[in-house]
């Protein structure tokens, strides 16, 4: 059946049936010249042309003029029901919370940034609303001191050692005291041992 | 159709996997409207032709990783839309036929008149085409469609449809004649068609 007209195959049918590709520009250059000089000789088959364009114009009508969103929503609708709910964690990544999640990021860098370079660098020592405490050095010798001493004697005797006091005197003429060279702690005692100044002189930390 | 590059193609997929709205709005934008004018060749029903449409996009986009990139995304998505208009004909009666139309009588009015749509305003003849494309054989449809939407040369779109050349050439000529048939008929004119 279908093949019937083709097989007609008179000059004037080969031509009508080139038509389509004639009209969207397929067709051999050769062929568009036979079909031009066909139509340029034949108002009917002008007609059929323009009948054709019609044919394709309404087509097209369809997909062209449909917004290109129409019916979106459905299909979102569709795909979120057919999905597990997302972990809240999970959801940050989602586009909708993108934003929101790089915000915070971003945020939390600067933040960390302005902490490390702007703040001052942590103390020795403890420190207390920003405010820091020295702590003192627990004392190297603990010396008893005469009770007849002079305290002029007695202070250019232990500058003279190094020697810096660190709690003291108390009631029984005792003094604590470090050393600016710890390592020398011996030597320093048996130093000030011999002293006329000094009643007794004791080590309290291992050199 | 209009085709975004694979890459892209399968980098929205993959955003769309991650419940990228943006990216699946972005997707549906370019191929819904072209996927519905292929669907709407197809089918005789606005409505079925936007059930389909919907239908082909979620399936393609719920099943993102069977597209290998290796063909078009529309041919893909085209294959998907065939298998769904198959499922959608048998669940319907019938197709729309031209009753009393037949290609043999058709093919004696050769030089028929095919001024019948200057009776037309250019608004109603787009309508009145249409209506009477819904009521051809689903392969003149097709044929209508590979050659008028997408502008497929005679072997490009006689190879789409898996048929010979002259084949098509018939049922695109058929087409018109039928298409014409029913304008006349839908006008109530006499002049047109005469019968052997």
């Amino acid at each position: 059946m279908e093949s019937s007209v083709v097989e007609k195959n008179t000059e004037e049918q080969r031509l009508r049936l080139l038509l389509p590709f004639y009209l969207n520009n397929t067709v051999a250059p050769a062929q568009r010249a036979e079909i031009d000089a066909w139509l340029a000789t034949d108002a009917a088959a002008r007609q059929e042309l323009q009948f054709l364009r019609a044919l394709t114009a309404a087509v097209r009508q369809p997909g062209s003029a449909r917004a290109p969103l129409r019916g979106y929503e459905i299909l979102a609708a569709r795909l979120s029901a057919g999905r597990p709910a997302l972990s809240w964690w999970r959801r940050l990544g989602t586009a909708r919370w993108a934003p929101v999640t790089a915000m915070a990021a971003l945020l939390l860098s600067v933040q960390l940034g302005w902490n490390y370079w702007r703040l001052p660098e942590p103390a020795d020592g403890v420190v207390y609303r920003g405010v820091v405490a020295r702590v003192a050095r627990a004392a190297d010798l603990k010396l008893v001191v005469r009770r007849d001493a002079r305290f002029a004697d007695l202070a250019e005797l232990l500058a003279r050692n190094g020697c810096h006091v660190v709690w003291g005197p108390s009631v029984s003429g005792e003094l604590w005291v470090v050393l600016d060279e710890p390592a020398t702690a011996e030597a320093t005692r048996r130093q000030l041992a011999r002293s006329p100044l000094i009643e007794d002189a004791m080590l309290l930390a291992a050199p | 159709m209009q085709n975004l590059p694979r890459t892209e193609v399968k980098n929205l997929l993959n955003r769309i996997a991650d419940r990228d709205d943006q990216a699946s709005r972005r997707l549906y934008a370019v191929y819904q409207p072209q996927l519905f004018g292929y669907v709407r060749c197809r089918v005789w029903s606005d409505e079925a032709a936007e059930e389909i449409t919907i239908d082909s996009l979620f399936i393609a986009f719920d099943k993102h990783a069977a597209y290998n990139g290796l063909s078009e995304f529309s041919t893909w998505l085209c294959g998907i839309a065939n298998k769904r208009i198959l499922q959608w004909r048998h669940g319907v009666a019938a197709e729309p036929r031209m009753v009393g139309i037949d290609d043999d009588e058709l093919d004696q009015a050769l030089g028929g008149d095919w001024d019948v749509l200057s009776r037309l305003e250019h608004d109603e003849a787009g309508l009145a085409i249409l209506a009477c494309i819904d009521k051809l054989p689903d392969g003149q449809r097709e044929a209508i469609y590979w050659t008028a939407v997408e502008d497929y040369g005679l072997a490009e779109a006689s190879r789409e449809m898996a048929v010979p050349e002259g084949t098509l050439k018939s049922r695109l000529f058929h087409a018109r004649n039928r298409i014409r048939a029913c304008l006349e008929r839908a006008l109530g004119s006499d002049y047109g068609v005469e019968r052997g």
